[in-house]
């Protein structure tokens, strides 16, 4: 404490009980002032002059990583800024989004945009993101009508769209084949197969076991990519479509696993896993884990000579096996509905969480991912499609990089059967019903029919539980 | 004798008694916002049918009632935990006394093999999950490598349903560093008289170990095993990471099926249930682990 006449005193007469006293008050009054105080304003003095237009900055969050995924999202962010627009947009990198983003809708502070990975159809349902069909109105850039087929209703629950296809959507049905194992098989690739009987003789001839019964190659994986996969708002349920059947009931909100077909399908699926031996498969699978991005996967590296998969598969095997040689074709289909060739478009919505400020500029960004600009960054990258019907055009130059990609783009015009993603409000819980059904099927603990009742009972169940009131 | 007399409270007893909530508040308001509030939420929303995105609905015991009377996925992933725990904290607690005995000898290097054998505590789960998948890799593994080699079918050690809950057990004793550490110091605690008083009265090396170093370090062995009990109970990360709960269901643990549940469903209210029960089992566990310790707890203080 300095006194008048400048010296230093260093005695002070404050107890600790007048510190305290103070201190308290001190904290309260912080306190208070915190809950009064306005958000923070922009540090400006009142002489300077305002801005002309206010930057808002909207946080982005993508669960899509690895090398590929990264570029493109890095691009994008950037090619966004670089507009020199009022909005600027943070990117972050959010793995496992589907805790953090319920955390963060449930903690009030949601990002501006999400995309990627999380349980859509709970999030649309719940209504924890917000409808955008105001938006999409009100838009010079986005129609309804400007997605392909399907897209959009796969983005939407009771009439409202809750999201817009951005950064990954196409066509998830192809017959991928290894050109080199079919041929060394002595199979013909001109007449691929078309019915589950056709394929089966396939898998037969392309699996391959060394002296001591482990297996080499594998013919079929029934559980591998878009084939094990779904149901979900970006992907169907494959065994269940490829014997024509939808599983989900839109209008009444029920399930249809009870269905013979679906039965059927079981069958089927645990007879391509016999030939192998479900031991084997199992280990198989968990070695070499599955899809197409990494060059350690199964198919990728050749030891799996077929696979289901989608559209992107073409660019991402261009990067993971660039010294092999792939073909496609329709999947096949049950034995009754042979003939038939069936597609599926799916993709990942852009979505606006609920409790969201910014939501214009939160939908400027959106807009902007759907053109030619983000678009380019983001098939350059991963070789990934937006879903608007001008960039199904396969004779565009841009697609004759990745070989295949033509065949999957003309498949949406020329399939028999174009299905929709289902939007199921408990999605997360059907999946994991669906990998336990697949499961006890072929691990022997369920016979098809008694597999398909349980699941058809848990999911029912499951919905009166959570959505009583649409089940009337 | 102490003779107990009562003192009587005053102003200044109630002024220091403030001052010290004073000095310790920032602890009670973390502990009650982040401890306490927590506790008693999950308690409420275990009666509830909660998903976070919408209000909770309150039903009772449903939630209860449903866990212990339908859900079958709730008695596999219960017999898949106790199987971890009944099989996993005993070998654990082996091997570390062992090779806590091991480097409590003489021996060149020893602060090395120390080092070596804690090692593995310091490395990130997804590191080892990563290093032990290929390990277990039945493809390109370093054991199935040779298997093949000799002309011998592949051990599928985590793909198979008998040896999946196995192979996470034996990475579970492979980071037994902490409790190695622990043990370190507990045997260095022997008292040397002891063991020269048991040498002088005929004991074996085997005898000596069993009936004396043993239990002196029984009270070590206690607070391993309750600590190895409760995390193994809460086990989730490896298990996560290398099987998610396969194949077919033969690794679905209690976190595991909790988090999907919570995550995966939404389902916060059977979500928190379930972490109640888990709770109540390790408490009961515990309870049973301290009550036998008057048996085989040895503390030298006690007369």
């Amino acid at each position: 404490m300095k006194t008048m006449d400048g010296n230093v005193n260093t005695t002070t007469n404050l107890s600790r009980r007048r510190f305290l006293q103070w201190s308290a008050v001190g904290m309260g009054g912080a306190a208070l002032a915190a809950a009064c105080a306005t958000p923070a304003a922009p540090a400006a003095s009142e002489d300077a002059a305002a801005p002309a237009e206010e930057t808002v900055e909207i946080a982005w969050w993508h669960a899509w990583g690895g090398t590929t995924g990264m570029a493109a999202m890095v691009g994008v962010a950037e090619a966004f800024n670089a507009e020199g627009r009022s909005v600027q947009v943070e990117r972050l990198h959010v793995p496992e989004m589907n805790d953090k983003l319920l955390a963060a809708i449930a903690g009030g502070t949601p990002p501006d945009v999400g995309v990627c990975c999380v349980q859509y159809a709970q999030l649309y349902s719940r209504g924890a993101v917000m409808p955008l069909d105001d938006f999409i109105d009100r838009s010079e850039i986005i129609q309804h009508d400007a997605f392909v087929d399907g897209l959009i209703e796969s983005m939407q629950w009771q009439g409202s769209t809750y999201g817009v296809p951005g950064f990954e959507a196409g066509p998830r049905y192809g017959l991928m084949y290894n050109k080199a194992l079919v041929e060394e098989a002595g199979l013909d690739a001109s007449q691929l197969p078309r019915t589950w009987e056709e394929m089966f003789e396939w898998h037969v001839e392309l699996t391959r076991f060394d002296d001591a019964g482990n297996v080499e190659v594998v013919g079929f994986d029934p559980r591998d990519a878009t084939a094990g996969n779904g149901p979900a708002t970006n992907i169907p349920q494959f065994w269940a479509l490829t014997y024509g059947l939808d599983i989900w009931d839109a209008e009444t909100n029920t399930f249809n696993y009870d269905d013979e077909r679906f039965i059927s399908a079981l069958t089927t699926l645990k007879r391509f896993t016999d030939h192998v031996g479900v031991q084997q498969m199992e280990s198989f699978r968990s070695s070499f884990s599955g899809w197409t991005q990494s060059p350690s996967s199964s198919f990728p590296s050749g030891v799996q000579a077929m696979l289901v998969t989608g559209y992107y598969a073409p660019g991402e095997l261009s990067h993971s096996a660039p010294d092999k040689e792939f073909g496609v074709g329709w999947a096949p289909v049950a034995e009754a509905r042979k003939g038939a060739t069936f597609q599926s478009v799916g993709g990942h919505p852009m979505y606006i969480p609920n409790g969201v400020e910014n939501v214009d500029a939160a939908f400027e960004f959106i807009e902007f991912c759907t053109q030619d600009k983000a678009q380019n960054v983001i098939f350059e990258n991963t070789g990934w499609l937006g879903g608007l019907k001008e960039i199904y055009d396969p004779d565009l130059p841009k697609y004759q990089k990745y070989s295949g990609l033509d065949w999957f783009l003309r498949s949406v015009n020329d399939a028999t059967e174009l299905w929709a993603c289902p939007v199921i409000p408990i999605q997360g819980f059907v999946n994991q019903e669906r990998s336990r059904t697949y499961e006890a099927v072929i691990f022997g603990d369920k016979e098809p029919e008694q597999a398909a009742q349980d699941m058809q009972e848990a999911c029912t169940e499951e919905m009166r539980k959570q959505f009583p009131e649409l089940l009337g | 004798m102490y003779t107990f007399t009562a003192q009587r409270w005053n102003r200044s007893r109630t002024r220091s008694l403030l001052k010290g909530l004073a000095f310790i508040s920032p602890w009670l308001v973390g502990f009650a916002a982040f401890v306490l509030y927590p506790i008693a939420a999950s308690a409420y929303y275990s009666l509830t049918r909660y998903d976070v995105l919408r209000a909770p609905r309150f039903i009772g015991l449903e939630n209860y009632i449903e866990l212990f009377t339908k859900d079958e996925i709730f008695r596999t992933v219960l017999s898949n935990t106790v199987y971890l725990v009944v099989l996993g904290v005993p070998a654990g607690l082996v091997v570390a006394f062992l090779l806590a005995s091991l480097l409590n000898r003489k021996m060149k290097a020893r602060p090395l093999f120390r080092t070596i054998f804690f090692l593995p505590v310091l490395v990130p789960a997804v590191a080892s999950a990563e290093v032990w998948r290929w390990v277990y890799n039945t493809n390109y593994g370093v054991i199935n490598a040779m298997v093949k080699s000799w002309g011998l079918p592949v051990i599928p050690f985590i793909s198979s349903m008998q040896l999946a809950k196995p192979s996470l057990i034996l990475i579970h004793m492979w980071t037994q560093g902490t409790a190695i550490i622990i043990f370190l110091a507990a045997l260095q605690d022997v008292p040397r008289s002891l063991k020269d008083a048991a040498r002088v009265d005929g004991a074996n090396a085997l005898q000596r170990f069993w009936h004396v170093t043993i239990p002196i370090c029984t009270p070590a062995i206690l607070f391993v095993t309750l600590t190895g009990m409760i995390g193994m109970f809460q086990y989730f990360t490896l298990g996560w990471l290398l099987t998610q709960g396969g194949p077919n269901e033969a690794t679905e643990f209690f976190s595991l099926y909790l988090y999907r549940n919570a995550f995966q469903y939404f389902k916060m209210g059977y979500a928190s249930a379930l972490a109640w029960i888990l709770f109540v089992i390790i408490l009961i566990f515990t309870l049973l682990i301290f009550r036998s310790s008057a048996r085989w707890v040895y503390y030298a203080g006690e007369s």
